[in-house]
């Protein structure tokens, strides 16, 4: 049976996963330079050994809240597509392979995060992982989230 | 004879020789009685059928003695230049051009047929109108009278050159004759059908040397890390335990020119004398084996010697060796003399060096990274105020600069590389549409940097073909309105500053900016108020808009637009801009402005608040002013100052980016006035910081619809900084207001 290997990360206690084909790194969390006036869960640019790459609050992104960076925060390298962006998570906690039996495709049960940016629910023995979509949560689709949040700010 | 190794060489000199005859041709046909023109692309069509006969590309030989005959004719007067003959030589143009690409791109002579071409070219020069001459037998003695002579005064410097590159080093070193096993001359076989080049290489190792068989060792083992050695003589065996005299020799199947082979072997220390000679493969194996008897005695000091005997008689040896060396014994210097020799008569003729275009993109980007430790490094400098280190620093960051400099340059092609294939295109073009056009090309030796000129290509065919398809009006048009039947649609080139201006302009009907606005209102791109309001210029910008262009009917009312979109894309994708100026019926002018460089800029760095460091493209500041706060006049909400009794809008940046803490306590301010697209600006810092080169980054495609932005640069301390679009600063975002974003 095909298998998937996930990086497993965690946001506000809850745990999510991304294919390991998409992540080329994990660093500590460098020094962000705010890009004015961009949408607000780009927290700026970061120096990656010479690139210049977005960082992305994933909380904001997916309408969670705000991260607060700490001990464990860390930077998850992604590339999707055209864009290589590093996302800010708490914590990474381990990869994992997972069978393609073990997952499960959105149900609108995920009431949290919009349904769209979710790939599919991986059970794990008693645990659930929300698999999501880079590629949409990466795309520029996130415009209106974007509107909605520079209204209320 | 291999000639594989002059097949660069052949390739330039013939795409020169087809450039001057496709020059020749196209002033031909505005003047087809200039005799200057007329020899100069006789001369071009022999040089290349002598050269390509010498190649062995008999098609090309074949067709260029053809194209020879015509214009030979030409040149004799006994056949005038029309233009039904001038389409058949340019057709012969396309076909060795393709041939040429076809050779450069690794294929062979067969690709060519020429028999069609070559015999309308026949049908030109027999149906001159003068009966006599009946096809190919008669035509050709005209063309050898008058080219004999220059045939072998082609040829032979060929030949010398030839001569000079194969063979290197001490000619006076006796060459035994070498004679390959079979399997051996299997071997060379196939290394020549693989364009590898067989010298045979005779060494002498210097008298003083103690260990022979080392020596040899590594003359054979740096050869053989630039080719193949396939044969040796006297036999490895003999080499190895140091019986052999102070010669050996060795054929050698490689990719380097002779003189590269005799500095590997001179790389070997105790190595007195190196002879490289270009070996011929003898025809048959059979032959080869009838000689492997005489070999040994062909080359006596080839005989090994019993070492004892050349230690009891050095003297000996040296003398009867002093006989016929042409240097002191220290003989290693006569070769690389010789060697030298011909690498200066090689200069005179090749003065430039081929480079992989990735390789000079690379050394851009770690002269990029180099700038920016140089930053990093001068920063740490400061704060360590160690004088010694400063000093270093200093001459660092010349060099530094001064590496910057050239690289750029090394990057620099000129424009001419792109516009040397318009002529032939407009003139095609005006053809095929019946029209008559003069294609005037102005400054086309500016250079600008090699990934802006591979990209302006297909813009420029784009404005180009609009230019002759619907801007210049059919001839007899224009006799009707007044004009010269004869259209001209004219590019040039220059620098301006920093940028490099490219024009294409016509003198044909122009545009009709009311056709224009009405096209766009009727297709919804803009409203008919909006369009009543619009200047001129702005009309003319909506050509460039994509909803607008993409339609065909576009072409019938206005006679523009046909993929605008795609150009103005292209140039802004190059950092540049594309604007259009017209007058109806008087013509149009597309003004392209370009940035010399993509990757490096002089710009100078602020800050606002305690931490945001920005930077602003050096080449936009005017000027850098102190004014007091009350200077700044509030007009409607937005700010204003007198500056040279012009008043000039001001942005306070920090409030613009919602900086924390900016702009607090200070009682002057520090404003910045750039100009822009024409306008000025003035800008309010809260410290200036000093210039800098920074290195552009660009943003991810994340930050498309953030204004404000031109990319990013990595700062001395490792830290990321935002450089300004000052373009985009002037227009005021719609929507909401800047003080309200992340307050």
């Amino acid at each position: 049976m095909e298998s998937v290997q996930l990086v497993v990360f965690h946001l506000s206690g809850v745990e999510y996963a991304v294919t390991i084909d998409q992540v080329q790194e994990i660093i500590n969390v460098a020094e962000i330079t705010r890009v004015p006036r961009a949408p607000s869960f780009i927290l700026g640019v970061f120096n990656l050994r010479g690139k210049v790459l977005p960082a992305i609050d994933l909380k904001q992104r997916l309408s969670l809240g705000v991260t607060t960076v700490g001990e464990t925060s860390r930077l998850v390298v992604v590339k999707v597509g055209e864009h290589v962006a590093g996302l800010l998570v708490d914590g990474v906690s381990e990869t994992t392979l997972v069978e393609r039996g073990q997952i499960e495709p959105a149900s609108v049960m995920m009431g949290s995060v919009s349904q769209d940016l979710v790939e599919g629910i991986v059970k794990l023995g008693d645990r659930l992982l929300t698999w999501l979509n880079l590629d949409r949560v990466l795309a520029k689709s996130g415009e209106e989230t974007v509107e909605a949040e520079r209204q209320v700010g | 004879m291999d000639m594989s190794q002059y097949l660069g060489i052949f390739l330039d000199e013939a795409r020169e020789h087809l450039q001057a005859m496709s020059e020749g041709f196209l002033a031909l046909e505005t003047n087809p009685k200039d005799s200057a023109v007329i020899e100069r692309v006789f001369r071009a069509a022999h040089t290349l059928k002598g050269m390509s006969a010498t190649m062995g590309f008999s098609a090309v030989a074949e067709l260029t003695h053809a194209m020879e005959n015509v214009l030979d004719k030409f040149r004799q007067k006994q056949l005038e230049v029309r233009p039904e003959s001038m389409d058949v030589l340019f057709r012969c143009l396309d076909v060795l051009e393709g041939f040429t690409n076809a050779v450069a791109a690794g294929g062979g002579d067969t690709s060519l047929d020429p028999s069609g071409l070559v015999k309308d070219l026949q049908g030109l020069a027999g149906g001159g109108g003068k009966p006599a001459a009946a096809p190919p037998a008669p035509a050709p003695p005209p063309a050898p009278t008058a080219g004999t002579p220059e045939v072998p005064a082609a040829a032979e410097p060929a030949a010398g050159g030839e001569a000079e590159q194969s063979r290197a080093g001490d000619q006076g070193l006796e060459a035994p004759a070498l004679t390959p096993t079979p399997e051996e001359a299997a071997v060379l076989a196939e290394a020549v059908e693989n364009a590898y080049r067989l010298y045979q290489v005779d060494v002498e190792l210097d008298e003083q040397c103690i260990l022979k068989s080392a020596r040899a060792y590594l003359v054979v083992r740096n050869l053989e890390d630039q080719g193949q050695v396939v044969h040796i003589q006297p036999p490895v065996e003999a080499l190895e335990e140091d019986k052999f005299a102070r010669v050996f020799s060795l054929l050698y199947a490689t990719r380097l020119m002779a003189e590269e082979v005799l500095n590997v072997v001179h790389s070997v220390s105790e190595i007195s004398r190196v002879r490289v000679s270009a070996y011929q493969l003898a025809p048959t194996a059979a032959q080869a084996g009838q000689d492997e008897g005489a070999a040994p005695a062909a080359g006596p000091s080839a005989v090994p010697t019993p070492p004892h005997v050349e230690a009891a008689a050095p003297e000996a040896a040296a003398a009867s060796d002093a006989a016929h060396l042409d240097a002191p014994a220290e003989g290693g210097a006569a070769a690389p003399g010789a060697a030298k020799a011909t690498t200066v008569g090689h200069q005179a003729v090749r003065q430039t060096v081929r480079v992989d275009i990735e390789k000079l993109d690379s050394l851009m980007n770690l002269v990029g990274e180099l700038v920016i430790n140089r930053s990093r490094l001068s920063q740490i400098g400061m704060q360590a105020k160690v004088p010694m280190l400063s000093e270093t620093i200093e001459e660092l960051a010349r060099i530094t600069t001064d590496l910057q400099g050239l690289v750029m340059k090394a990057r620099m092609v000129p424009i001419d590389q792109v516009f040397n294939r318009f002529p032939r295109m407009v003139r095609d073009l005006a053809r095929e549409l019946g029209k008559e056009i003069n294609l005037v090309i102005e400054g086309h030796e500016t250079e600008l940097d090699r990934t802006v000129v591979d990209e302006i290509g297909d813009p420029l065919v784009h404005l180009l073909r609009n230019a002759v398809d619907h801007g210049v009006e059919p001839p007899d048009v224009r006799k009707a309105v007044g004009k010269n039947p004869v259209g001209e649609v004219r590019l040039t080139a220059r620098h301006e500053g920093n940028q490099v201006v490219v024009e294409v302009s016509d003198d044909g009907k122009g545009v009709d900016v009311t056709k224009v606005k009405a096209r766009a209102v009727e297709r919804g791109v803009v409203t008919a108020e909006e369009a009543a309001q619009m200047t001129e210029q702005e009309a003319y910008s909506l050509l460039f808009r994509s909803g607008f262009s993409t339609a065909d009917k576009v072409t019938d009312i206005s006679g523009r637009g046909v993929g605008l979109d795609v150009v103005n894309n292209k140039i802004q994708s190059l950092n540049g801009t594309v604007e259009l100026h017209s007058k109806p019926g008087a013509g149009s002018r597309f003004v392209i402005k370009l940035p010399l460089t993509l990757a490096i800029i002089q710009a100078l760095l602020v800050k606002l608040g305690q931490h945001e460091v920005y930077a602003l493209p050096l080449e936009n500041i005017e000027e850098i002013i102190k004014v007091p706060q009350d200077a700044l006049k509030s007009i409607q909400r937005a700010e204003y100052l007198l500056f040279r009794g012009q008043v000039i809008p001001v942005i306070r940046l920090g409030v613009l980016f919602a900086t924390p803490d900016a702009g607090e306590g200070e009682s002057e301010l520090d404003v910045v006035v750039v100009k822009s697209g024409g306008r000025r600006l003035g800008l309010v810092v809260d410290q200036l910081l000093g210039q800098q080169e920074i290195v552009i980054k660009s943003l991810d495609s994340l930050f498309a619809d953030v204004r404000g932005f031109a990319g990013a640069t990595i700062l001395g301390d490792g830290k990321v900084a935002l450089i300004l679009d000052l373009l985009s600063l002037h227009r005021p975002e719609g929507g909401h207001s800047p003080l309200k974003v992340g307050a």
